[in-house]
């Protein structure tokens, strides 16, 4: 007959399942994004298993899926590029960098950022998809002038982002270039367009990619407008707005306003100011996807 | 009398098996609820024996997945007590039962009580040191100082949580 204790099986049924990858795979899908960042220390076994690409898809893909009951987090501009994270569970905002200088988010998409960043105040233009839970970045070397530019993804239709961007053509007619993520590279579409016009930017909802153009001026004496953040579901929709040394979210299904975060006792609160940007608040959502 | 005799071992020998632990235990269980097992499912296919030796799996733990693979084969039960069944299952257990339960699992290809086990053990862990981590799966830190150093230099910002735990 096997012999079987436990004391020696417990090191061995640990060892098994910290060192056979498919096990490993099937274990840390469960854990969120911060928490995996950190087990990479793990060992270079654990290590090679989270920062695999295929891991960090099936990872998205997992929590993508389960998401939505969550509350989401932010990512709010301050002045002079200082960012802000905006969890609302802790009711705190904590100070952000993403290692470039002049930051401009984009977009936000399922964990990927679209940002564009510039070395001076009249240096040229890079545009970025950036993942601010790995910090991974990836240069889009997009340098032609465009008309609108927008990031596609979605883990629970392709594991792959696609960046869309509007040139406008010589004969007042524009085309489409889609840079997709599983090439690296940039591909004019067969489309064109007929009407040629600036845009400010682009949603992708439905399938559909809309590029909109109207730009307000979001403030209305001392309450700012920062955003509005679209759920997975139509009533999840939020929005954000600005106060002097508070930020308050308003829900469209309960119709109130609530206080998400009061700043008044921190050290960069100035009396009197509206210290973050009109409609510079975007999802902050923990991601491994690959940039 | 004589069609019950007959009849009660033929149901028994048509509708159970018997799964012998490690320890030398025998669990009478219903092929229904074996079946459950997607390893157990292919003994069964493959060979008349009624008695199946698991090798690997101990007595407490071998118990716990019967409770409940026979739970989950109960028609008798609706979806929702069932999944307040998987609840209670996991709830208060141990870090070491979980880990045996979900190499059991594993073993057995139990996959909806995997992905509850390991569910569980993701939520005790996530907070947690990864010198809590090496410590309890037994595993050896193969990085340099520098190469440690390195790398919680590149992800600063994951390591600045006061909330970690030890224990």
């Amino acid at each position: 007959m096997m012999q079987c204790t436990r004391s020696s099986s417990i090191r061995s049924s640990a060892a098994i399942i910290g060192s056979n990858d498919d096990l490993l795979t099937e274990f840390l899908i469960f854990f969120p994004a911060k928490s995996l960042i950190r087990f990479q220390l793990v060992s270079k076994q654990w290590h090679s298993v989270i920062s695999s690409p295929s891991f960090r898809h099936l990872h998205s893909l997992h929590h993508c899926r389960r998401r939505a009951k969550s509350q989401p987090s932010f990512l709010l501009r301050g002045a002079v590029s200082r960012f802000f994270i905006c969890h609302p569970t802790v009711k705190r905002l904590v100070p952000f960098s993403f290692g470039f200088k002049k930051v401009n988010i984009l977009r936000s998409c399922h964990g990927l950022l679209l940002l564009e960043c510039r070395k001076t105040n009249f240096g040229y233009k890079d545009y970025y998809i950036f993942n601010p839970t790995t910090m991974k970045f990836r240069n889009l070397w997009l340098r032609k002038a465009f008309i609108g530019l927008c990031l596609v993804f979605d883990p629970s239709r392709s594991p792959h982002y696609r960046v869309l961007c509007l040139v406008p053509c010589e004969n007042s007619s524009s085309r489409l270039l889609v840079y997709d993520s599983e090439t690296h590279t940039w591909k004019d579409s067969v489309e064109s367009y007929t009407r040629r016009q600036k845009f400010c930017g682009g949603i992708y909802w439905n399938d559909d990619v809309y590029f909109y153009k109207s730009r307000h001026i979001y403030v209305y004496g001392n309450i700012r407008l920062l955003g509005m953040i679209r759920g997975d579901r139509e009533e999840d929709s939020i929005l954000l707005f600005h106060v002097t040394g508070k930020i308050m979210i308003y829900r469209f299904v309960a119709e109130v306003f609530e206080v998400l975060v009061d700043f008044r006792s921190e050290g960069y609160f100035r009396e009197g100011l509206l210290q973050f940007e009109f409609k510079n608040a975007h999802q902050f959502i923990e991601s491994l996807a690959p940039v | 009398m004589v069609t019950t005799d007959e009849k009660g071992p033929l149901t028994a020998k048509k509708k159970s098996v018997i799964i012998r632990s490690c320890d030398g235990d025998e669990f009478l269980v219903s092929e229904s609820a074996a079946v459950l097992s997607t390893s157990l499912k292919k003994i069964l296919e493959e060979k008349e024996d009624r008695l199946i030796h698991l090798s690997d799996i101990d007595n407490k733990t071998l118990a716990m997945v019967i409770a409940y693979l026979s739970t989950h084969a109960d028609d008798g039960l609706s979806d929702d007590l069932k999944r307040s069944f998987d609840q209670e299952f996991v709830s208060g257990k141990e870090f070491d039962v979980l880990k045996y339960l979900v190499l059991a699992t594993d073993t057995l290809q139990v996959t909806c009580l995997c992905y509850t086990v390991a569910k569980k053990m993701a939520d005790i862990m996530k907070n947690k040191l990864v010198e809590w981590v090496r410590r309890e799966f037994d595993i050896q830190n193969d990085y340099t100082p520098e190469a440690e150093a390195e790398i919680r230099r590149l992800d600063a910002w994951a390591w600045d949580d006061r909330q970690l735990e030890d224990d």
